[in-house]
């Protein structure tokens, strides 16, 4: 077999490269280390050595650093996490948050029924003064409900329905009408079919190919004659076209154009002037 | 490397223990002063103390085991010295063997250093010869005690480049050493 030299060169470096990473890792020095490298293993235990006095020199600041940032050491070790909160505090915390909750509708209540008109006379005055609720006598005419426009109120605070429970259900202005939010399309009314106009013919896009044209054949209106062009009418008949009734009339209410007229031809029917 | 008991030691640091921090400290403080030394040059002593305010700022908070600590920590001063480039004019950590023997402080203790072959100053100021990413790759591989992956996500690299990286560093450390005239 012969002797390939680089794959000699490749197990060499295999090892050389376990070698290295021996002394990278730790301090102990692989008995087969190449002699080549034993001065840098030298340099790297020289690196791992003792520290020195000079290395030592900042421990005072270091502790005093320490004091002001840290605090008083305790002796005893917490045995739980330091951010976890007490089984106390947390229970606490939660009867004072359910305590507020509870006030708040208390709270809640009172002014539906001071706003109502629910609350005795003296209550219901005092509930005027703090938070701005109907006064007593408007207090005792409750309103009956309904969509009447015509009652009102105070005329800051119109009438509400008032449910039994006690919630009030705001009636809408009469005069307010929501408007459909603009990406509300609207959808077509059941009974209506929209269908083509029969004589409607859809133009295609012009990115499409375009359809060959219908057959169809318009029907011309009654009334309407269509003229040939003055190059294929002949030539007699041309001056008797300013003599023509048109459709529309061309000439204001002024005086007609002079000029002699001339005798209308007898081979074209002559067109019915409209309505 | 405190090992089994790094999990005590930081929830009794974390409590307020000044020991237990004291020791995170010992143990912490050297390898940053090591790597600061090599990658910022003069302004390693006032980076390693920011480093410990912004770590102390977030102990409470720290979850993880030593590893991750030590990847945090060197994250924080990675970060202050990136900080610290931007504000100054980039100035080339000069080496340990350039310094005059009399600047140098006084090693604690000096027989112990005689028995090693190479000071850990000189082995620092090889390390500062090396290109700037291997430089940096060896010193948290060896220094600081992080794997390729936390290396590879401090630098921004992937795991492979930094194996590389740092393979090929201790090639040319090697290399340097030898010149230098180092011996067995």
């Amino acid at each position: 077999m012969p002797n390939f030299p680089w794959l000699g060169r490749q197990d060499a470096s295999a090892i050389e490269d376990a070698a290295l990473e021996a002394m990278l890792s730790g301090p102990d020095v692989p008995e087969d280390l190449a002699a080549g490298l034993q001065p840098a293993s030298d340099v790297l235990a020289a690196l791992r050595a003792r520290p020195s006095g000079d290395e030592l020199a900042g421990e005072t600041f270091a502790m005093a650093e320490f004091r002001n940032r840290v605090g008083v050491p305790h002796p005893v070790r917490r045995t739980r996490p330091r951010r976890r909160p007490s089984l106390l505090t947390s229970l606490l915390s939660a009867k004072v948050a359910v305590a507020a909750a509870a006030v708040a509708v208390a709270l809640g209540g009172v002014a539906t029924a001071a706003y109502a008109g629910a609350l005795p006379g003296g209550a219901q005055g005092l509930a005027h003064t703090v938070i701005g609720a109907p006064p007593e006598h408007h207090a005792s005419h409750p309103s009956g409900g309904g969509t009447h426009a015509g009652q009102t109120g105070s005329r800051r605070y119109p009438r509400h329905r008032v449910r039994r429970h006690g919630c009030f259900t705001p009636r809408p202005h009469p005069r307010f009408t929501p408007k459909p939010h603009p990406s509300y399309t609207a959808m077509p009314h059941p009974s209506f079919t929209p269908s083509a106009h029969p004589s409607f013919t859809p133009k295609p896009h012009k990115s499409v190919t375009p359809m060959p044209r219908p057959t169809c054949t318009p029907a011309p209106h009654p009334s309407f004659t269509p003229k040939p062009h003055k190059s294929f009418m002949p030539r007699k008949f041309r001056h008797h076209r300013r003599h023509h009734h048109h459709r529309f009339p061309v000439h204001g209410p002024g005086p007609r154009p002079t000029g002699s007229p001339s005798p209308r031809p007898t081979s074209m029917p002559s067109p019915t002037p409209s309505a | 490397m405190i090992g089994e008991g790094f999990a005590a030691v930081l929830a009794a640091a974390q409590d307020g223990s000044e020991a237990a921090f004291a020791q995170l400290w010992r143990d912490t403080n050297p390898a940053l002063v090591r790597y600061l030394r090599v990658i910022a040059g003069e302004a390693a002593e006032d980076i390693a103390s920011d480093t410990w305010v912004r770590t102390l700022r977030g102990l409470s908070g720290f979850r993880g085991d030593e590893q991750a600590w030590r990847a945090w920590v060197f994250t924080i001063c990675r970060h202050l010295v990136i900080d610290e480039r931007r504000r100054d004019i980039r100035k080339p950590a000069v080496p340990l063997s350039e310094v005059p023997p009399a600047a140098l402080p006084p090693s604690a203790d000096a027989s112990d250093e005689a028995l090693e072959r190479i000071s850990t100053r000189a082995a620092m100021a090889m390390v500062a010869e090396l290109p700037p990413l291997q430089a940096e790759v060896i010193l948290l591989r060896v220094v600081a005690g992080l794997d390729t992956e936390a290396v590879a996500r401090l630098v921004g690299r992937s795991p492979g480049a930094v194996r590389v990286a740092a393979h090929r560093g201790l090639r040319r450390l090697a290399q340097i050493a030898a010149e230098a005239g180092v011996t067995l």
